[in-house]
């Protein structure tokens, strides 16, 4: 075995010893920390139950580490260890109703879409600019979870509907639709927001139909 | 509902939600949107409204979800992380003595399965795995 301690390029994950899975731990999977904590406060809606669910994410995944194939996402890889820790521990005892099960049909994509023509670079945009971040956050945190994450995995991590689908367990058209539907639902409550603060009241003139907030 | 190139506009409206979020890889289907937008105002205007509100949505959640984990979290986790390699660390010695064991895994996987006309499959897997130690 090379004892060298610098980056080695392929792992050998049969003949590591602990002590080297601890530091490849500690060196590749710790630099995320800010990141879960980010995605956690999005399941949680609190940073001490964040706290927690990023704690026993970690634990997870380091017991489970010798499973992760080195050179593959190792933060898609825990983001997946993230979600599924939420729904087994976190969300067991306040089963509401997910909207998961009736999964959004191809018509309300194709209504989310044709709803977008009309919601330009118009002056509630430069509204919703401005919003505060408070705003921009309870407004995420307003919309059902199944779209909450799928949204904030697309456009805050920027990854494809097919890392969300391996992230949260669903096709990926399941993945589009309830992407397309999430930014319908937020862009509604973003709107809300800034009327409810008295910005833009009176020069939205196009805002987005409320009928997408039905549970 | 008029058609430009191959595509209608209804199944435009779509492929704009596919290609503002780079999921159209085919780089044919992505110039036929392409032209079928210039030539079409309808599609054009729908682009360039779905793209501006995914900037926009994109724009305000980068901004508002970067929250940084507490100090006491970074902290928390190091010393699990020590706490568990420790207890494996434990565990590794207390199985020392074995070590050199062959331990073997199998496992059998039998699957029927009965078409619509009334045939019936068994297929049956069956592996095995020699492990030294633990």
């Amino acid at each position: 075995m090379e004892a060298n301690n610098s980056e080695v390029a392929v792992v050998d994950r049969a003949t590591e010893t602990l002590a080297q899975k601890k530091a490849r731990f500690e060196r590749d999977a710790l630099q995320f920390t800010n990141q879960m904590y980010a995605a956690a406060l999005r399941y949680t809606k609190d940073p001490h139950d964040a706290q927690d669910l990023v704690q026993d994410t970690y634990a997870k995944a380091f017991v489970s580490f010798h499973q992760f194939e080195p050179g593959t996402n190792l933060k898609a890889w825990l983001y997946r260890i993230l979600t599924t820790t939420f729904i087994n521990t976190y969300r067991k005892d306040q089963r509401r109703p997910q909207i998961s099960d009736g999964e959004v049909e191809d018509w309300q994509i194709f209504e989310a879409a044709s709803h977008t023509s009309d919601q330009g670079k118009s002056a509630e945009d430069v509204v919703l600019e401005n919003l505060p971040d408070g705003d921009v956050k309870e407004a995420l945190a307003s919309i059902p979870e199944d779209f909450r994450m799928v949204v904030y995995y697309a456009d805050v991590e920027g990854y494809s509907y097919k890392e969300i689908a391996e992230i949260i367990g669903v096709p990926t058209g399941t993945v589009m639709s309830r992407l397309h539907r999430g930014r319908k639902l937020l862009r509604v409550a973003l709107a809300d927001y800034a009327k409810s603060r008295g910005i833009g009241s009176t020069t939205v003139t196009n805002a987005a139909s409320p009928e997408g907030v039905k549970p | 509902m008029s058609t430009h190139g191959h595509q209608s506009c209804e199944e435009i409206l779509v492929a704009i939600l596919l290609y503002t979020d780079n999921e159209i890889v085919d780089s044919s289907e992505r110039l036929s949107l392409e032209s079928h937008c210039e030539q079409c105002p309808g599609c054009q205007a729908n682009l360039q409204a779905h793209q501006e509100n995914v900037r926009l949505i994109k724009q305000l959640l980068g901004g508002a979800c970067r929250e940084e984990a507490p100090a006491s979290l970074h902290e928390r986790l190091i010393a699990q992380i020590e706490w568990q390699a420790a207890q494996m660390q434990a565990q590794e010695a207390a199985f020392a003595p074995f070590a050199g064991f062959t331990q073997s895994f199998t496992q059998t996987i039998m699957q029927r399965s009965i078409s619509p006309d009334g045939e019936i499959t068994i297929e049956i897997s069956h592996t095995e795995e020699f492990r030294e130690g633990f």
